[in-house]
């Protein structure tokens, strides 16, 4: 009789999710599903409100990235507007969205996954958290938190305050930035790249350490999609959506992103809330493919500022003769990079004398009955696609969200690692397989709260059944 | 005078939830000398602004108490909790005692009592009322905290 395992909830992650692992007549692992089991429904009870009030409801889906919703509900607001922004406008949000990166960056290397690389994924569990970081290296848990604050300064400055911030708008955004605030920002450079410089080195150590692993977790080639610049650069505000595979090949290039429901679908599993988009002309569920960092910064040509780019060429190194990172484990690493990528950008922005300019918004009325937004978040690519009336009343929406995108992609990670680590002969989970299946889905750190558009906290469960669908052992924190 | 840090944490959009949000307004506008934060949650980034404080305030709602009421509260880890972007007061005061060897002498959770969860901007008529009582509440433990001093 086949058997099946539970991890529930699953920790240190943004929502609420379960894991199953089944087992067959022989107890090997023949599948394990990540299953999300939060329902918001944003797309739904939006309808009916203005467009002018979409950034700040949208905003509201998450606690961790409600600058990228909040940016990208205003990009699919200048569509419908048919406006450009001022310049200063464009040069603000990028900002914004670069200390969104920053901070949600730092949350999940330093805060999330740090206790499982400098504490060990053995270690015990009660003191596998920010206070066992504490202990063990006081200095490095101060910088990962003073470098999320940066960014949350950053967000606070422009916006007026750190979480849902109603600052950008359709047309551009409210108010301009102030000198003294700039020099505010610029003061905090040095410390910031400093503790980038310490995050590359300390996951540098890790990778040596975790040698034997790594190959196990999420190791497998996809399709990688995301945005490029128009000259094939690392790109988080604008550009084009470029789809690269595992092998290096480009699947497709600069397809416009208001062009992207053309390409992608989203399948719906009995399941789980949580949809599965995947890439059309490959079907479901060939088309798997993953967004993010990893896909960021592997389907990109170049990075922009100098100590990104060099890191870049160290992480290509890692892919072998495909030019294609295809382990997941590197998602840290590709985080990081963009974390100093990041950094770099914020000092060039603050350092433009037009990021001072006064002349921040276009006022328009509505011109078009349809607009699409698309950013990167820093999860991955995010799209928010509206249809409005002519007052500007949202009729329907669509939210295409990160952390969807990379469904596929989690389950098939979290399958490989409980293929690997779990021996179904036992019927039981240690407390260290069940924190490397976890590890394997905060690779990607998901964000379910966006992704299921969830309410109350989000801790694992994990469950390991019989092929008759008996409960052999059950996990939950 | 030594350093006062308020902080007031909720949701603005569920209700009576913002009831410490509106607390920490409050005492913004009656006291502009004291440093007033509000939040949506607590966060683990507020534990070196805590470190350099003397007194610590934190207002929440609470739908436990029928009045306003007052909690002193000591470093400790709270094991039943995520621990990365949501983080109790006394875990926070934990992190700062851990980071920066440094706490603040006294601090306090002022609860508000708190009943009305939907979705809305506008707190109960009850819990409008029970704010102005925990601002007082706070005003008094300052008082008697300076005349001690």
């Amino acid at each position: 009789m086949s058997k099946m395992i539970t991890i529930s909830p699953v920790t240190r992650i943004e929502g609420h999710a379960k894991i199953t692992i089944q087992l067959d007549d022989n107890h090997d692992v023949v599948d394990a599903r990540f299953h999300v089991n939060e329902f918001r429904g944003f797309e739904k009870f939006t309808e009916g409100r203005l467009l002018w009030e979409m950034p700040g409801i949208t905003s509201r889906i998450c606690g961790i990235c409600p600058a990228s919703h909040l940016v990208t509900s205003a990009k699919a607001g200048d569509d419908i507007l048919a406006v450009e922004i001022p310049a200063t406008a464009e040069k603000l949000r990028r900002l914004l969205t670069l200390a969104q990166w920053l901070q949600s960056h730092a949350l999940s290397f330093f805060h999330l996954s740090s206790p499982d690389f400098l504490l060990g994924f053995d270690s015990n569990p009660a003191t596998r958290n920010v206070f066992g970081l504490v202990a063990a290296d006081k200095e490095f848990t101060k910088r990962g938190i003073r470098l999320r604050k940066f960014g949350q300064e950053i967000i606070e400055i422009l916006g007026g305050r750190r979480i849902h911030t109603p600052w950008t708008v359709p047309g551009g955004v409210r108010e301009p930035l102030e000198p003294a605030k700039k020099d505010q920002m610029l003061n905090w450079i040095p410390e910031a790249r400093e503790t980038v410089g310490l995050a590359l080195n300390a996951l540098k150590k890790i990778h040596k350490k975790y040698a034997k692993e790594i190959p196990e977790f999420g190791n497998f080639r996809t399709l990688f999609v995301g945005l490029v610049s128009k000259n094939g650069g690392l790109e988080y505000y604008d550009g084009f959506l470029r789809i690269k595979d595992g092998n290096d090949n480009t699947i497709a290039d600069a397809i416009e992103p208001k062009k992207y429901f053309e390409h992608f679908g989203e399948a719906v599993e009995p399941w789980s809330y949580l949809k599965f988009p995947y890439y059309k002309p490959f079907d479901y569920p060939k088309g798997m493919y993953r967004v993010g960092p990893l896909a960021r910064v592997n389907i990109c040509d170049y990075i922009e500022t100098p100590l990104a780019e060099a890191e870049r060429k160290i992480f290509k190194s890692l892919s072998g003769n495909v030019n294609v990172v295809n382990n997941s484990f590197y998602y840290h690493y590709a985080r990081c990079i963009e974390m100093l990528f990041a950094v770099e950008k914020i000092e060039m922005l603050l350092k433009d004398p037009a990021i001072l300019g006064e002349t921040i918004r276009a006022q328009a009325s509505i011109n078009r009955m349809e607009g699409v937004g698309c950013t990167e978040a820093p999860r991955g690519v995010l799209f928010h696609h509206y249809h409005v009336n002519k007052d500007g009343v949202i009729q329907k929406a669509n939210l295409l969200i990160a952390t969807a995108q990379n469904n596929l992609a989690m389950n098939r990670t979290v399958r490989q690692i409980a293929s690997h680590f779990i021996d179904g002969k036992k019927g039981k989970i240690t407390e260290g397989i069940l924190n490397r299946v976890e590890a394997g889905i905060r690779c990607y750190d998901p964000c379910l709260s966006c992704s299921t558009h969830a309410f109350g906290h989000m801790p694992l469960h994990v469950e390991l059944l019989s092929a008759g669908g008996e409960v052999l052992d059950e996990v939950r924190r | 005078m030594k350093k006062v840090l308020v902080i007031g944490y909720g949701n603005t959009l569920r209700g009576d939830d913002a009831a410490g949000i509106c607390a920490a307004e409050l005492m913004a506008k009656r006291r502009p000398e004291i440093e007033c934060v509000c939040m949506h949650q607590l966060m683990p980034e507020m534990a070196e602004q805590i470190a350099e404080s003397d007194t610590v305030f934190f207002f929440d709602a609470d739908v436990n108490v029928t009045q306003s009421n007052v909690r002193l509260v000591a470093p400790s880890i709270e094991m039943d909790q995520p621990r990365t972007h949501f983080i109790s007061p006394e875990s926070l005061l934990r992190l700062s005692q851990q980071l920066y060897q440094r706490m603040p002498s006294k601090a306090y959770v002022i609860g508000i009592p708190a009943s009305q969860f939907e979705f809305s901007e506008e707190l109960s008529e009850s819990t409008k009322k029970a704010v102005e009582e925990s601002v007082r509440l706070a005003e008094s433990l300052l008082l008697s905290r300076n005349s001690k001093h």
